[in-house]
């Protein structure tokens, strides 16, 4: 990654974090000032290095995992703060990263309190770690 | 689970516990939201796996 990549990736997550629904090439340039093209440049050089993943022929970020860039059936909630995730491991994953609140996927919902999970459910993972980025999304 | 497999028409992938997902994840995401960050090297991601007994051939990254 150049220097310039780490600035943005970065940057994908403080907007991420901090409530930003639609992150991509403008609204990261415009929250730093930055060249909306070389923006872009450097988020294909990051999707095409698996640092984030972008929609499909867009310069829209899609996951920067944990966090999803759109609304997804996952999400995780810290006090009045809350955030879409890629997969259910990513809803349990953003608590990792922001504390103890609730973790959603479909009907089913987990509270962590000091490193807590209640319910202890099973949970089936379907793609093995090598072939994550050969299909993201239904990874 | 093998109703739940044949219902989905699902592979068999791996099977754990949400508690071991997050506790994977406060390892697995540290510092993901810097700017230093950099990805684990495989063998790196294969201890982390392990240290939270997600062990064999489903937890073995690619080179």
């Amino acid at each position: 990654m150049t220097p310039f990549d780490r600035q943005v990736r970065a940057q994908i997550y403080r907007l991420l974090v901090n409530g930003s629904k639609h992150v991509g090439s403008h609204s990261l340039a415009a929250s730093r000032g930055w060249d909306p093209d070389e923006v872009a440049a450097a988020l294909r050089r990051l999707d095409s290095e698996h640092r984030i993943a972008l929609m499909p022929e867009t310069d829209r970020v899609w996951m920067a995992h944990p966090f999803s860039g759109v609304e997804t059936a996952h999400s995780s909630s810290v006090g009045d703060r809350s955030w879409f995730a890629n997969c259910a491991w990513d809803a349990l994953a953003i608590l990792a990263l922001m504390g103890d609140g609730t973790a959603r996927s479909g009907d089913t919902a987990w509270e962590v309190r000091r490193g807590v999970v209640e319910p202890n459910h099973v949970i089936h993972l379907q793609v093995p770690v090598r072939r994550f980025w050969e299909d993201i999304g239904f990874t | 689970m093998t109703q739940y497999l044949e219902a989905t028409g699902g592979v068999p992938g791996y099977v754990t516990t949400s508690q071991t997902m997050y506790e994977l994840s406060t390892e697995w995401y540290a510092g993901r939201t810097d700017e230093k960050w950099d990805p684990l090297d495989p063998e790196e991601a294969e201890a982390l796996f392990a240290r939270h007994g997600l062990i064999g051939e489903f937890w073995r990254p690619g080179k």
